[in-house]
């Protein structure tokens, strides 16, 4: 730029919210002594639109090319003011927000002397900031219009049909042989009791079947690599001693096999043989030998004739594919109780999960839909089901598995359905979850039909060894007693965990877990089905268990959200992105790569000998790596060390014992700081805010050049551990950065509680001004003097750091 | 009463529980819905006896008439403590009549035990003499004539008898032993 930078101050009234305690007119005559201030004014209402129509005036009047606006918080109004600046031909990030409204007047109406005199503080430190803002672009990436569904469950199902019905080419892969997933073991569907494969059997078909689906089954992922828009996925398909292409699924080679194995599929009970489908109505319905138990007698290649499907001699086939998009859906695996457990399941022949029991009672199951026993094939009278086997257990699995209520009502009606008064049939439960459309009718339903509920957690199960009964032991604690009863068949309704594979896709994908294992979507509430990293989509059970009218409309969801990106020929990233300094990277001398190791994203290369290099489309803008980084040769645009410190400067520069140093992350303690404001918490006006996207962005010498400038207190706001944090884990990398920096701080002779981490939520006002409230207490009993003589001991120490790194 | 009491203290062992009871109590008129109940307890946490008594809980009545463990219903005197007011009827939000429950279960008890209290053998023997449950004594019925009230209806006393014997009733009134209190604590009978 040629000129110098031509500031604008624009301080709002709101009406009386900030001009009933803050001076604006003081705040105004003050923005005007300000350096590279040139124009000042305030004005009722700014975000409306003359107010908005002044600040486009003035850019052109007064050749302004920076815009400060004091009014409220730049989550409200931020992406309001930057349309407005550029709509006056001004590059969009040459404006900053001075959040006097929330952080202000709102937060300290009694005080309205100490409240104007933070306000100037707060316009002072936008000023500096706006000072050495610079002009950036969005980065524009093209759009590979594909998506890939990694799964082929029901969730997969729909997402892949809605994104080839809206014109969109989509990759299918499923590990297993057969497409469909858990939904085609099961034998009927709550609340209504349609039969499973005959509702999804058509829909897999249909995928099959749609010019723009292309499936690969039994197939695995082996890498993926790139961002959004531009995915590179390299799968592995595995040989199944069948060409796809020729074979036609008559099934005439199963027939002359001689050998049979365990049909997992089946759960074990029944029994496939090695050249086979897993199921009649599997889709592809391509055939497959199992090299493990093929004898290789060749008859059925001999059946094969003259189709010459059969080849002995495939081998693994890797393909690599091209896609704008990744939906996961990759589903869930249901816990089997280990050995030694309480329910004796693996050692009492009739305890049996929901999933084999669903295998007996559906009809083209091993057993004909006969609901028979193991130990002796008669039909038990009696069965109990127990709920919460491995569920709602901290020692398992902690969380809720949301289905096993309804599927075990299922089972009783199904029961009570074929059997009617001739089994008498036990749920032993906690409680029943029986919620949403239709599933409290079904309940009552089972009530209707005579299925005795007992609420209580079963104990133990113990086998009576002449007839192979089960006594199960647990308290009625609805009477208030121990209960015995005894069974003749016993289900047990175990836990759905996270499927085995989860972590492998994590990793591959860079996509977070839970401590639960499931995958964590981006937000809880607001973004239920995109990961944190752009473009990778979640649906269905493999981010938390699911039934199948929620997994099919997750489906439908991620297929949705999978569009915005696809329908596009290019996609804009915020261009706030992490930049390196090829002169001062280290990594072209010694080995370093910490900032690649550090990135949440894995959105820097660091290869030996060559400076790290930041893949601007897979970053997302938080900064650890800045702040990681040794060598400081890492700058975050629009966050850069200057900016930073030129705030820390305006903040500390009056008065500076008197002040709390704050660094905030954007998304929840600086909305916790927020919302403390809306909710009209009062806290004592000490405080002086600098915002960053993550709380991995406050770097060391942040903190140490907040104390080297005199702040009586410093305090880090973070998003709470473990999983809060919009940047995965950023807030941990901040932990482990500043438990060390405490450690060394407190040697040098600093009081503790001068330097403090917090981790509040956008949703703790009440904690946020709590804890301003107890530091400032704190600050006043720490006493003036004794904050000024350890800063004295601090700075020198600070000033040696800081020369050697030449700041 | 002790003897149940004992009981309570062991474990409910299989034996003891018999889930075809429920059936025979959905026979009597009104108990028909005693799988619906779930066991919210809004029945007893309304019911006047309840509050007085350690051990009569329509909740628990109707648990056990689920779980089928008869022995510790038929013949229990506490069944008698109910008042009939038909709060828990009112309440219940599964359409759940613990109070013909009970009423079903009284009449099983009669039935397989030849015990009813005192006071309902005189109100039966009442009805049997004129057809009102409640001897109205001749002060009474001339003040109500002072008062200009019409006399009372006259009932076919034959009729009624007619109906006592047909129904066996008239038999059980005159085998069945009785009993006149309840303890509310205890649920013991005395006299």
């Amino acid at each position: 730029m040629s000129q110098g930078p031509r500031i604008g101050v624009f301080v709002c009234h709101c009406g009386l919210n900030i001009a009933g305690v803050v001076d604006v007119e003081a705040v105004t005559e003050y923005a005007r002594t300000l350096p590279d201030v040139v124009y000042a004014v305030h004005n009722r209402y700014t975000c409306s639109d003359p107010g908005q129509e002044e600040i486009r005036k003035a850019i052109k009047e007064h050749n302004l090319n920076r815009v400060v606006v004091a009014a409220c918080s730049p989550r409200m109004h931020e992406f309001t003011f930057r349309r407005t600046v550029s709509e006056a031909g001004l590059n969009p990030y040459l404006f900053e927000m001075a959040n006097i409204r929330e952080h202000c007047s709102w937060c300290h109406p009694s005080t309205p002397e100490a409240a104007t005199e933070k306000a100037k503080d707060i316009v002072k430190m936008a000023v500096a900031k706006a000072r050495l803002l610079g002009p950036l672009e969005p980065i524009e990436v093209p759009v590979t219009n594909k998506a890939l569904v990694l799964g082929g469950g029901i969730a997969g199902i729909n997402a892949a049909l809605d994104l080839a019905e809206m014109g969109f080419k989509v990759y299918m892969v499923e590990k297993k042989e057969s497409i469909g997933g858990h939904m085609a073991q099961l034998d009927k569907t709550f609340p209504t009791l349609d039969c499973s494969i005959c509702i999804e059997g058509p829909k897999m078909v249909d995928v099959s079947r749609h010019p723009n689906i292309e499936i690969f089954s039994f197939t695995d992922v082996l890498s993926v690599e790139g961002f959004v828009g531009n995915f590179k996925v390299k799968l592995r398909k595995n040989a199944r001693y069948v060409i796809e292409e020729n074979c036609t699924g008559c099934g005439e080679c199963r027939d002359v096999c001689p050998i049979e194995y365990p049909n997992e599929w089946d759960m074990n009970m029944g029994v496939r043989k090695a050249i086979s489908v897993p199921f009649d109505q599997a889709v592809p319905l391509i055939y497959r030998i199992n090299k493990d138990y093929c004898i290789e007698c060749y008859k059925c290649v001999d059946a094969c004739g003259d189709r010459q499907a059969i080849d002995f001699s495939r081998e693994p086939e890797e393909v690599e594919l091209e896609v704008g998009t990744i939906i996961v859906t990759t589903g869930y695996d249901i816990y089997l109780p280990e050995e030694g457990n309480v329910y004796g399941y693996g050692k009492y022949s009739n305890v049996i999960t929901s999933l084999e029991f669903e295998r007996l009672i559906l009809a083209a199951g091993p057993t004909g839909g006969h609901v028979i026993r193991a130990s002796d094939g008669k039909r038990p009278k009696v069965v109990a089901f127990i709920q919460c086997v491995g569920s709602r257990d901290i020692n398992k699995y902690p969380y809720c598995s949301g289905f096993c209520c309804m599927y075990t009502l299922k089972h009783a009606i199904q029961l009570k359905e074929h059997y009617g008064q001739d089994v008498e049939v036990y749920i032993f439960y906690m409680d029943v979850r029986s919620n949403f459309k239709g599933y409290e009718e079904f309940y009552m339903r089972a009530r209707e039909m005579g299925v005795n509920f007992v609420r209580g957690r079963v104990s133990r199960i113990l086998e009576v060894p002449e007839n192979k009964n089960l006594i199960i032991r647990a308290e009625d604690t609805l009477l208030g007693e121990p209960i015995e009863l005894e069974a003749e068949m016993v289900v047990l309704a175990t836990a759905a965990k996270a499927c085995d594979d989860a972590a492998e896709v994590s990793r591959i994908l860079n996509i977070t877990r839970g401590t639960d294992g499931f995958f964590m979507e981006s937000h809880p509430k607001l973004k239920p089905i995109d990961t944190p990293v752009d473009g990778i989509f979640l649906a269905g059970a493999c981010q938390g268990p699911k039934d199948i009218p929620y997994s099919v409309s997750q489906g439908s969801g991620a297929a949705a959200r999978a569009a915005t990106i696809l329908s596009k020929p290019s996609v804009k990233i915020e261009p706030i992105v992490s930049v390196v300094d090829p002169e001062k990277c280290r990594n072209t001398r010694v080995k370093c790569g910490i900032c690649a190791r550090k990135c949440p994203y894995g959105a820097i290369r660091a290869e030996p000998g060559k400076p790290a290099e930041v893949i601007a489309a897979m970053c997302h803008g938080c900064g650890t790596c800045v702040a990681e980084c040794p060598a400081d040769a890492i700058t975050q645009m629009h966050f850069t060390d200057a900016q930073v410190f030129a705030q820390i400067e305006a903040a500390l520069e009056n008065n500076p014992e008197d002040k709390i140093m704050g660094f905030c992350c954007n998304w929840c303690s600086y909305a916790g700081a927020d919302l403390a404001g809306t909710s009209r918490f009062e806290y004592p006006p000490n405080l002086r805010v600098v915002r960053v996207m993550c709380s991995g962005r406050v770097d060391r010498d942040f903190v140490l050049e907040a104390f080297r400038k005199g702040a009586g207190m410093v305090l880090i706001g973070a998003c709470h551990l473990p999983y809060d944090c919009h940047y995965i884990d950023g807030n941990w990398k901040m932990k482990a950065r500043m438990e060390a920096l405490a450690k060394m701080l407190e040697k040098l002779g600093l009081t503790p509680d001068r330097f403090r981490v917090e981790y509040i939520s956008a949703a703790e006002g009440v904690k946020f001004a709590e804890v301003i409230r107890d530091m400032a207490a704190k600050m006043k009993e720490i006493g003036k003097e004794r904050i000024k003589a350890e800063n004295a001991k601090l700075k020198p120490f600070i000033d040696r750091m800081f020369a050697r790194k030449g700041r | 009463m002790a003897e149940l009491q004992q009981e309570a203290q062991e474990n409910v062992k299989p034996e003891k529980i018999d889930p075809k009871f429920k059936y025979e109590v959905m026979k009597h008129p009104g108990a028909e819905k005693i799988q619906m109940c779930f066991q919210c307890g809004t029945c007893t946490a309304d019911c006047a006896i309840a509050r007085f008594s350690d051990f009569y809980k329509p909740r628990k009545i109707a648990r056990i008439v689920q779980l089928g463990l008869k022995n510790r219903l038929l013949g229990n005197p506490m069944l008698w403590l109910c008042t009939t007011c038909f709060t828990c009827v009112d309440h219940c939000p599964q359409g759940v009549e613990v109070s013909s429950i009970v009423r079903a279960l009284r009449n099983m008890s009669v039935g397989n035990m030849n015990e009813m209290p005192f006071i309902y053998k005189v109100f039966a023997s009442n009805v049997l003499k004129t057809g009102y449950v409640y001897l109205m004594p001749e002060s009474r019925l001339k003040r109500r004539g002072a008062e200009g009230l019409p006399p009372l209806p006259k009932s076919n006393v034959e009729h009624v008898t007619k109906l006592f014997e047909a129904t066996g009733f008239l038999e059980t009134l005159e085998n069945a032993s009785t009993f006149k209190n309840v303890n509310l604590k205890t649920g013991d009978q005395d006299g």
